[in-house]
Order: C-alpha cells, then sequence, then structure tokens
C-alpha cells in the first residue's frame, strides 16, 4: 500500500531496482538486487516505473534507496547519491515538458502535501546511452556489479 | 532550408526531439516530432512464447505498462482464437478504467496543471507540479490521496505496485475474493468523488478563467483533422474493447472496424527527412502536412474519443460532454486545447465505470481463463490514456513469435502534433524570437497531447536540459539555446 496509508507504517528501509533486464545494461539494477540476501526490516523490490507511482510507494519508509543505470556516469562507475527532494521543481526523468513526473519531482510533489518522504538514495551504475533489446550485461557493467552490491550493504548497514 | 532542432530528452536514445524547418527567409516551414524508436525490438521478441509478451511489452514504457500489458494480452486473444471468460473481462476493464483515471488524473492536475490551472504569466520556476500544489494545497493533497488509492486497486487486480502481471492470454491470472472486492469498492468510491469535485472545479476556477478561453479559441489551435478511437456498440467510448470508428472533420462515419481490419485502412508516410512514419487514412490519402477533409492525418487521444464518440458511457461523464458539447457548439471539436478538457470526460467515466464494475457479481467469479486455440496471428488494440495502442503479433504452431509489430498513441498523433507544434512556433520563429516564447509555446501544444517517448529505458532522473539548435542552410549549428 502507498501514500500514507496504515500497511505501510512501520517499515524501515527499502531497496528499489529500477531497469528493464531485457535492455541490456538497463537492467543492472535488477541485477544488483538479485545478491542482496533477505533480512528484517528492509524490502527488495523491483520497478518499472519511477515518479509519482515510486515515490508513492515509498511512502511510510524511513530510507529508501534506489539502484538505477545512469548514462551520465563512466560506464561501470559506482556513485551513491542522495537524492534531493528540493530539486523537485525541475527535475524530471523525461524532461519538463513530457508526462511523467521524475522521482525527485514526485517525492517533492507528497511532501509538499504533507506525507512523510523517506530519506532517499540513489546508487548509481554508469552505462552507455543506448542500450539494446538483449538480455544480459556487457562485461563492464558486470563487472561493476559486486561493487555495487557492496554500496547496497554499507548503505543498509549505516 | 534552415533545420531548427529542439532536444530536451537527449537520454531516450538520443532520438527523441522536435525538428523545425525553416525556409529561406526564416519562417516555419514544417514541424516534426521524432519519437524514439523501438530499435531491435522485434528482432529481439522473435522466437520468444507469445505468453511472455505481456510481460517484456509492458517494460518497455515507463509511463504506461498498464496500457502495453492489456494490449498484448488482447493481441494473444486473438492470435490464440480464444474467449474470454466475463469474470476475467470485468477485471480487466476494472483495472484498466483505474488506470486511465489515475494517469489523467496525473496529468490534468500536475503535467498539464500548469498551462490548465496556473495564470499564463506564472514565473517558468513556479511553473510545474510544486507550483500547482502551492496555489491549490487543497486539491493537490486530495489529488495524491486518491490516486494512490486508484493505484492500490491496480496492485490487486494487477499483482504488483508498480506493474502489472495479472493478464493472460484468454483471461486473467486469479479470482479475486470478496475482500479483495471490499477493498476496491471503497477506492472505486472515492475516485468517483474527485472526479466530481474536479469537475466543480475545473467550472469554477479553469474554464472561467480569460487565459484558458484564448487557448481554446485559438486560430492557431484549432486542426480540423480525422480522428480515430475505440467505441463500445452504444458508441460511447471504451477503452480498453470495443471497435475502432474513425469519423472526418465534420464526423462523418468512415468506418467502425474491428482492429484487424481497421488496421488496413491505415497506411504509413516515409518522407526522406525523417525515420519517423507518419499513420494516415488510405481514403482520403496522404497530401502532405495540412489538415482538412482531403487529408487523411488523423488524431487519437481524448479529444478523437470524444469526437469519435456519440455520447459517454457513464451518467455523470455524459454529463459533463453535454457541457463540453455546449461549449464549443458543434461536433467534432477540433480545439487542440480541448484535449484538457476532453481528459476531464473521460477522467469522470472511468471513475464511474470503475465503481460501477467494482458491483458487478462477475467480479469474483472463478471463471477467469478461456480454452486456448491453435496459434496464429492476432491484433489487440486498446486506448492508452494517450491514444490507440496496436499490438499485432503473429505466432507459429508452437507458440513461438515470428513476427511484432506495435504502434502507440504518439506515431498516431505525430503528424497532428508537427501540425499542432508548427501552428503555434510560427508567430515567434517568424518574429525571431526563438527562445523561452518558442519553448513556452512548444511545451503547451504538447501538454496538450500528453505525448509518451518513454518507450526506452529507465536511467536514473536528472537534469534534462531543452535546448534549441539552430542550423544554417548548408547545416551548420548557428545557435544553441536551452534552460
Amino acid at each position: 500500500m502507498n501514500a500514507g496509508s496504515p500497511a505501510s507504517a512501520g517499515r524501515r528501509q527499502v531497496v528499489v531496482a529500477l531497469g528493464n533486464p531485457d535492455r541490456a545494461d538497463d537492467g543492472v539494477g535488477p541485477a544488483v538486487v538479485e545478491g542482496i540476501p533477505p533480512r528484517p526490516g528492509v524490502e527488495v523490490w523491483e520497478a518499472i516505473r519511477s515518479g509519482l507511482p515510486l515515490a508513492q510507494a515509498l511512502v511510510g519508509f524511513e530510507r529508501a534507496l534506489v539502484v538505477d543505470a545512469c548514462p551520465a556516469l563512466p560506464v561501470g562507475e559506482v556513485a551513491l547519491i542522495p537524492l534531493s527532494v528540493d530539486d523537485g521543481g525541475r527535475t524530471t526523468d523525461h524532461g519538463p515538458w513530457l508526462h511523467g513526473l521524475g522521482l525527485a519531482q514526485g517525492l517533492a510533489a507528497l511532501r509538499a502535501v504533507g506525507l512523510p518522504v523517506p530519506e532517499t538514495w540513489a546508487l548509481a551504475i554508469g552505462v552507455e546511452e543506448e542500450v539494446p533489446f538483449q538480455r544480459g550485461l556487457s562485461p563492464e557493467v558486470a563487472q561493476a556489479v559486486p561493487r555495487a552490491v557492496a554500496e547496497v550493504e554499507r548503505w543498509l548497514a549505516n | 532550408m534552415k533545420k531548427l532542432t529542439i532536444d530536451p530528452i537527449t537520454r531516450l536514445e538520443g532520438h527523441g526531439k522536435i525538428l523545425l524547418y525553416l525556409d529561406e527567409a526564416g519562417g516555419l516551414k514544417g514541424a516534426v516530432l521524432q519519437v524514439p524508436e523501438l530499435r531491435g525490438f522485434e528482432v529481439f521478441c522473435r522466437g520468444r512464447r507469445g505468453e511472455e509478451m505481456p510481460q517484456i511489452t509492458e517494460r518497455i514504457c515507463g509511463v504506461c505498462p498498464e496500457a502495453h500489458h492489456l494490449a498484448s494480452a488482447r493481441a494473444l486473444d486473438a492470435a490464440y482464437h480464444a474467449t474470454v471468460p466475463a469474470p476475467a473481462w470485468i477485471q480487466r476493464e476494472l483495472f484498466y478504467n483505474t488506470y486511465i483515471f489515475a494517469d489523467h488524473l496525473l496529468h490534468l492536475v500536475f503535467l498539464g496543471g500548469p498551462d490548465l490551472l496556473l495564470p499564463a504569466d506564472t514565473p517558468r520556476e513556479s511553473r510545474n507540479v510544486l507550483g500547482v500544489i502551492a496555489a491549490f494545497p487543497e486539491l493537490g493533497r486530495e489529488v495524491v490521496t486518491v490516486r494512490a488509492r486508484a493505484q492500490r486497486i491496480l496492485e490487486i487486480i494487477g499483482g504488483r505496485a508498480i506493474h502489472p502481471v495479472f493478464a493472460l492470454p484468454g483471461g486473467v491470472a486469479r479470482p479475486l475474493t470478496a475482500d479483495d472486492r471490499n477493498e476496491i469498492r471503497s477506492h472505486t468510491a472515492a475516485m468517483v468523488a474527485l472526479a466530481q469535485t474536479f469537475v466543480t472545479f475545473f467550472h469554477e476556477e479553469v474554464l472561467p478563467d480569460p487565459g484558458y478561453q484564448s487557448l481554446l479559441a485559438l486560430p492557431q489551435a484549432h486542426l480540423p483533422t480525422h480522428y480515430l478511437g475505440l467505441v463500445d456498440p452504444n458508441l460511447a467510448p471504451n477503452f480498453c474493447r470495443g471497435e475502432l470508428r474513425a469519423v472526418s472533420p465534420d464526423g462523418t462515419e468512415l468506418f467502425r472496424l474491428d482492429g484487424a481490419a481497421a488496421l488496413q485502412k491505415i497506411a504509413e508516410r516515409s518522407e526522406p527527412w525523417t525515420y519517423v512514419k507518419f499513420p494516415y487514412l488510405k481514403e482520403p490519402g496522404w497530401t502532405g502536412f495540412e489538415a482538412g477533409a482531403g487529408s487523411g492525418i488523423y488524431r487519437v487521444g481524448p479529444l478523437a474519443r470524444l469526437n469519435v464518440a456519440e455520447r459517454m458511457a457513464t451518467p455523470l461523464a455524459q454529463e459533463e460532454y453535454e457541457r463540453f458539447l455546449d461549449f464549443f457548439g458543434a461536433k467534432p471539436v477540433h480545439a487542440t486545447f480541448a484535449y484538457h478538457w476532453a481528459r476531464l470526460v473521460e477522467m469522470v467515466q472511468a471513475a464511474e465505470a470503475a465503481a460501477a464494475l467494482a458491483e458487478e457479481k462477475g467480479l469474483t467469479g472463478t471463471e477467469i481463463r478461456g480454452k486456448l486455440g491453435e496459434p496464429g496471428a492476432g491484433v489487440g488494440v486498446v486506448e492508452a490514456a494517450r491514444g490507440t495502442l496496436v499490438h499485432r503479433y503473429a505466432l507459429d504452431e508452437q507458440g513461438l513469435i515470428t513476427e511484432v509489430d506495435l504502434i502507440v498513441a504518439t506515431t498516431h498523433n505525430a503528424a497532428g502534433i508537427g501540425l499542432s507544434v508548427k501552428g503555434m512556433a510560427e508567430d515567434v520563429v517568424r518574429k525571431n524570437d526563438l527562445d523561452e516564447a518558442l519553448l513556452n509555446r512548444i511545451e503547451m501544444a504538447f501538454r496538450a497531447y500528453d505525448p509518451c517517448l518513454a518507450c526506452a529505458t529507465h536511467f536514473l532522473p536528472g537534469e534534462m536540459p531543452l535546448a534549441i539548435e539552430i542550423y544554417n542552410a548548408e547545416g551548420r549549428l548557428e545557435r544553441r539555446i536551452s534552460r
């Protein structure tokens, strides 16, 4: 349940893998969370949608980590980035004029209407800008998966 | 010829952009939207089992996975010659109307909201979702709350919170329980209540506003095209089943056919200067980038669906539809900015339909899967929030995919969007005012259609600069404007 529902109370941390495993390195997020063992107080999800639907699903968590491919980074680089809700007015997934709010914008909208949004971080893994339709990661990105898993573990431990 | 490129979405495979073509005198000769191609998708799908397609195709779109999921299931229904049992159809329609409600609500308030709800002189830094919430905090809170309840219905029926896994060829995956129904019922009641609230808000706060009135009357945004959309047997819009109806700019019915037969009436135009294909009606045919009865260019989406319909399917939506028709005085309505109002009418119908479906006895029926026949070819058509979505598959005797073809709403609308952008940008280009004013006008023309260019990948959010590049006649970059 989402958006401040009673069912969302009491949960602590969530790790969300965004990406499409059918599009090569875009599937790095799901590949990373495969290596995260289950533990109490932590939920692990795979998701297609970001933006407001994902932001709504995060309401009630204390902390959230979104694991996703990032063409702005060098291929294979791993970076842990705080997702600034203060950027909500200008940050979108698909540009400021197309359908779809970005996650930061979605979280900002929820906060603006008084809902408790989690402290949200992004674990970015560098990929090429264009990704083909195919299963499996490139060697460079596959090598980054263990480092990304270690980053997730560190984030969960903090 | 000069070429001016607006490229706001460089991460979407580098192909989602607007091209404005200037003539030697500096006037605007034409405009086109380049949508991202799903390159390699057909090859990727070949050899996959047909049943995998609802999951594969929904992953290609982060904006409307629900639409791809159901279009895919419908194509497989046809390919397997399956009859979907009534309880499965009730689940599908309830799910789909809820998706339409949630998507339209998001657009009306938060995405188109800056154009629809905020004064025209609102500073750019406030023309966004936060600006809308700051201006209308109560409405914003209600929208977020009810949208979450709609999302919960999608989760109950769809099986997952973020993307659905329920539709299968010939039916759905699991029956719903009485508890499911009770919870769904509570959420649909809230959806109908919010739809009514928003209708009142629209008539009190939006429609009387001179800014919106001027947009509705804007000559540059008057585009008399043909229209295409799904209708039920009573000629009311239906979002996920029925026949495709096409009408001319004067409202004359051109055809009303099932998806496969309707596709025979549509052709695609290729132009040497872009890889974008422009669907058009074979009758009257392609006459270039122009509107009118002699041109086969057609539009899809909320306005098109109201134009191909003769009535709405639910009472409150019918009341709003009649107010809509009274305002414009004639149908079809060709004002591009009426897309917003049409979206409101549809949102009301979707909420009412979902509430009615939640009361259907068959909702908790256990006969949820029809018998599958021998695999073959099939076409599935649904109305995505932003327009007609077609999935066409061919399967071999083992049920493996041999051919895949998708036509998404933004492709159907490609020529219409180009004409709308051209109409809105013409003045500022002529005045050489190629900066913020142009960007704003193009944004507004686009947002009316609610185009979806997200049939790409899901990269981390980040700043996406909206940029204009102006090329001279030799193709050299003359000027770049971005923000």
